[in-house]
C-alpha cells in the first residue's frame, strides 16, 4: 500500500484519552498511522472543508471513514453530523458515530441526520478491539466507498 | 169570638212565616255573596238570632275520625259556654242520639218541640234549660248534588213549639244551598290553591333555571382557561346576580386560620378609594372573626337580615357600603370548610331561596377551583417528570464516559503488562474492572428506574406469551449456562405498556435462575382469572428467602448478601418489578422459604 493510499481513518473527540484508547485499540487491529485527530466540530469541518489551520490540502487528506463523538465542545457532534450529510460533498463520507450515550434519542437523532452506524462505546477493551477489527474490515475493505 | 181567635192565629203564623221567608232570602243572600267558608257560617247563626229571634244557633262539623266528634265552627246568640260543655259526637251512641248527633247521622231534621218531654235530650237538659232553651230544631247541612254532608246547623228556641212544618221545608231547602255554597266555595279554594302552587312552582323552575344558567356560566369560563381569581370573581358576580345582593366576597380559609380574599364584588367596591386590586392584597390572612367564624365553624348558610352598626363588623374602608343585612355559605370539601361566601345589603332582606342559590354556587366555586388546581398540579409534575428525565439522562452519560476510559485503560493495562507486574496487582486491576462493571450495571437499572414513570407508554392489549418468549430469548445465555427449564402455560393477553412487561418477566425469570440452589432451575409461569384481575405466578426451585424479608426485597438497593454483590446485582430488579405492577393497578408478593424456592405472585387488572 503506497503511502497516499493509505486509508485515513479522521476521529472527532474533545478528549485525549478517548483518542487515545481508539488508537491503541487500532493498533492491536494492526492498524497504525491511519488516525487522524481533531477535537471538536468546528475543526472537523476546517478540516473537510479545508479552512483554518487546514487550508493547505496536504495537511488535510480526505478520509475513509469518520468516527464521530457526540458531546464535544464549540461544535458538538450532533450539529456537525447535520452539516455534514447537507453538504453536497463532504455527504458521501461514511459516518460513524462512536458515544458513550446509549439514549434513545440520539440513536434516533443520528440515523435520521443520516449516521451510517451508530456504535456506543464498550466497557470492556476487549470489546473495542473487536468492533473496530469489525469497523476497519467492513468500511476500509468490504464496502466500496466514493471516490 | 172563636173566628176572631182562629184569625189572630192565622195572622200570628202569617208573620212568622214572613219573618222566616226573609230570613231564609238574607241565608240565601249570604250563600251568593261570601266566599270565605267560616264566615259565611257566623253571618248565617247570627241572622237566625237576629231575625229570627231565636235564642242561640250554631253549626258543629262531623268529623272523619274514630271519635266521630262533632266540632262547633260558627254560633251566635246567648250561648255562654252551652258549646263546651255538650261533648257531643255522631255515633250511635248515648251522646250521639240528641238532635244534632242524629241530623247528622241520618240526614234527617230533629225537631224537639219541648226539651223538658224529650227522652233523648237527658245528657244535656240540665245546661239548656240554665241558658233558657226550651225547644230546637237541628239540620242537616247536605250536599244533595254530592251526597256528602258537612255537619248541622241546631237552633234554640226559648218557646216550646217554636218550628212549624212550613218553617222546617223552607229550612232544609236553605241549608240544601248552604251545603252547595260550602261545596262551592272549597272547590274555589281548591283551584287557588292550585293556581297558587303552579305558579310558586314555576318561579321555582325559573329561579332553578337561572342557577344552571349560573353554573353553566362558571363551567364555561373554566373551560376556557380562566385562572383561578376570574373564576371565583365569575362565581361571586353570579352569586350577586342571582340574589340581587350589592357587596360581597369570596374567602378561602388558611391553614393558620385566617382569611385570604379569592374575590371582591366589584359593584360594592366602586365607591372605596382603596383600589380593588390593593385590596385583594390588603385581605390576605383576614381574621377569623364575626360572620364568617360562625358560618366556617358551624359548616351552615347564616342569614341576618337585621344588623345594626356594631364594631363586631371591624372597621372597614372609606367609602365602603354601611352593612344592613348578610347571608353567609360554606364552601365545603368533602370532609372540611375551606372558606365562605359572604354577601351583603340586599333589599328587603335575604330569603331561604338565597340560601339555596349560595350553597349551589358555593359548590360550584369549590369544585372549579379544585380542578383549576389539580390541572397546575399535574402540569408541574409533567414539568419536573421531565427535568428528572433529562437529569437522569444527563447523569447516566457523565458518570459513563468517565467509567468507559477507567475500565478500559485498567483492561489496556493489564493486557499490555500482564507479564511485567506480579500476582497482586493483577488482582487489583480485576477488582477496578469488577467495581466498574457493576457501577455501570446500577446506572443503566436506575435509569430504567427512573424512565418508569417519565416513559410510560399508554395501555395497549399484550400478549403474555409473546412477552415470554421474547424474554426467554433475551435470557438464552443464562438459561443454558445454569441449564435452568422455564416453563409456562396458557397466558391470557391483557392490558399493559409492552415494554415494562418484558421488564417485569425478564427480572422475574433472571432472579429465579440466578438465584439457584444445586439443582438445575426448574421454573413454571402460570396465569389465572380472580374476580376482576389476572393473578400471575413465578415458581421457582431456587434458594429462596426468609420470610421476614419479604417486604424488604422490593426496595431500592435491596441486597440480603453482602458478600456476593456480583451474584446478586444492583438491588434495583425487585424495586422495577414492584413499580411496574404498582403502575399497572397491581400488587406483587413473594411467598417463600430458605431452600424450597420461591414463588412470585402478581395482579393485573382485567380491562
Amino acid at each position: 500500500m503506497k503511502k497516499d493510499e493509505r486509508p485515513i481513518i479522521l476521529v472527532a473527540d474533545d478528549n485525549k484519552e478517548d483518542y487515545q484508547l481508539a488508537e491503541e485499540a487500532f493498533k492491536e487491529v494492526g492498524i497504525l498511522d491511519s488516525l487522524i485527530w481533531v477535537k471538536n466540530g468546528e475543526e472537523l469541518m476546517d478540516y473537510l472543508l479545508l479552512k483554518g489551520k487546514y487550508k493547505n490540502s496536504k495537511d488535510a487528506p480526505k478520509p475513509s471513514i469518520i468516527l464521530l463523538d457526540l458531546n464535544m465542545p464549540k461544535k458538538d457532534g450532533r450539529e456537525t453530523l447535520k452539516e455534514i450529510k447537507e453538504h453536497p460533498d463532504l455527504c458521501r463520507i461514511p459516518v460513524i458515530v462512536f458515544t458513550v450515550s446509549g439514549a434513545e434519542e440520539d440513536i434516533n437523532y443520528c440515523y435520521k441526520a443520516g449516521a451510517n452506524s451508530y456504535i456506543r462505546k464498550p466497557l470492556n477493551f476487549s470489546q473495542l478491539v473487536d468492533i473496530f477489527r469489525t469497523t476497519a474490515k467492513y468500511w476500509l475493505e468490504t464496502v466500496k466507498l466514493p471516490l | 169570638m172563636n173566628n176572631n181567635n182562629e184569625y189572630k192565629k192565622k195572622e200570628a203564623e202569617l208573620i212568622r212565616l214572613n219573618r222566616a221567608l226573609r230570613m231564609i232570602a238574607a241565608c240565601k243572600q249570604l250563600v251568593i255573596k261570601i266566599q270565605d267558608e267560616k264566615e259565611l257560617l257566623k253571618k248565617i247563626c247570627q241572622i237566625f238570632i237576629k231575625r229570627g229571634g231565636y235564642r242561640m244557633a250554631w253549626i258543629g262539623y262531623a268529623k272523619n275520625n274514630p271519635e266521630k266528634s262533632v266540632t262547633p265552627v260558627a254560633c251566635a246568640g246567648f250561648e255562654n259556654g252551652y258549646l263546651k260543655t255538650i261533648n257531643i259526637t255522631w255515633a250511635d251512641t248515648e251522646r250521639g242520639r240528641g238532635p244534632t248527633g242524629t241530623a247528622i247521622r241520618t240526614g234527617k231534621t230533629r225537631f224537639i218541640a219541648d226539651f223538658k218531654a224529650a227522652g233523648n235530650f237527658s245528657p244535656w237538659l240540665k245546661d239548656a234549660l240554665k241558658r233558657g232553651y226550651a225547644s230546637s230544631i237541628s239540620l242537616a247541612i247536605k250536599d244533595n248534588v254530592n251526597k256528602k254532608i258537612y255537619g248541622a246547623l241546631s237552633i234554640y228556641s226559648d218557646k216550646i213549639k217554636a218550628f212549624n212544618k212550613e218553617e222546617i221545608v223552607l229550612l232544609e231547602e236553605l241549608l240544601s244551598d248552604v251545603a252547595a255554597g260550602i261545596t262551592i266555595i272549597r272547590l274555589n279554594n281548591q283551584k287557588k290553591k292550585a293556581i297558587k302552587n303552579l305558579a310558586i312552582s314555576k318561579n321555582k323552575i325559573n329561579r332553578q333555571k337561572e342557577l344552571i344558567n349560573s353554573v353553566n356560566e362558571i363551567l364555561k369560563m373554566l373551560l376556557r382557561d380562566g385562572s383561578e381569581e376570574i373564576l371565583a370573581q365569575k362565581c361571586l358576580d353570579e352569586a350577586e346576580k342571582l340574589t340581587g345582593s350589592k357587596i360581597g366576597y369570596i374567602g378561602e380559609l388558611n391553614k393558620d386560620e385566617s382569611i385570604n380574599i379569592l374575590a371582591i364584588s366589584n359593584s360594592g367596591w366602586k365607591n372605596c378609594r382603596m383600589p380593588l386590586n390593593e385590596a385583594r392584597k390588603a385581605w390576605r390572612g383576614m381574621m377569623l372573626r364575626g360572620i364568617r367564624s360562625s358560618v366556617i365553624k358551624n359548616k351552615k348558610t347564616i342569614i341576618i337580615n337585621n344588623i345594626s352598626p356594631s364594631p363586631e363588623f371591624g372597621p372597614k374602608p372609606k367609602g365602603h357600603p354601611v352593612i344592613k343585612n348578610m347571608c353567609a355559605a360554606p364552601l365545603k370539601d368533602e370532609k372540611n370548610t375551606i372558606g365562605a361566601v359572604i354577601l351583603a345589603n340586599k333589599e328587603k332582606g335575604f330569603t331561604p331561596e338565597d340560601t339555596e342559590i349560595m350553597e349551589v354556587l358555593g359548590a360550584a366555586v369549590v369544585q372549579v377551583l379544585k380542578h383549576r388546581r389539580m390541572e397546575e398540579y399535574s402540569k408541574q409534575i409533567l414539568r419536573s417528570n421531565k427535568d428528572l428525565e433529562q437529569f437522569a439522562n444527563m447523569v447516566s452519560h457523565d458518570l459513563r464516559a468517565p467509567m468507559v476510559n477507567i475500565n478500559n485503560y485498567a483492561q489496556l493495562l493489564a493486557r499490555r503488562y500482564k507479564e511485567k507486574l506480579d500476582a497482586g496487582a493483577n488482582d487489583f486491576i480485576n477488582y477496578i474492572t469488577g467495581g466498574i462493571i457493576q457501577m455501570s450495571q446500577l446506572i443503566d437499572d436506575l435509569l430504567s428506574y427512573s424512565k418508569l414513570s417519565t416513559k410510560s407508554e399508554p395501555f395497549k392489549t399484550v400478549d403474555c406469551a409473546n412477552v415470554i418468549e421474547e424474554t426467554l430469548e433475551t435470557l438464552k445465555p443464562a438459561i443454558e449456562k445454569n441449564k435452568a427449564v422455564i416453563t409456562y402455560v396458557k397466558m391470557p393477553k391483557i392490558q399493559a405498556d409492552k415494554t415494562q412487561m418484558r421488564q417485569l418477566f425478564q427480572n422475574l425469570l433472571d432472579n429465579a435462575v440466578k438465584f439457584r440452589g444445586n439443582k438445575p432451575p426448574k421454573v413454571h409461569i402460570s396465569a389465572r382469572k380472580q374476580k376482576n384481575k389476572w393473578l400471575f405466578s413465578v415458581k421457582d426451585n431456587g434458594i429462596g428467602i426468609d420470610p421476614k424479608y419479604k417486604d424488604y426485597i422490593f426496595k431500592m438497593f435491596a441486597r440480603l448478601k453482602e458478600d456476593d454483590a456480583k451474584k446478586e446485582g444492583t438491588g434495583v430488579g425487585l424495586a422495577i418489578c414492584k413499580k411496574i405492577v404498582e403502575r399497572h393497578n397491581g400488587e406483587i408478593w413473594i411467598e417463600s422459604k430458605p431452600d424450597k424456592g420461591s414463588t412470585f405472585y402478581f395482579t393485573i387488572p382485567m380491562a
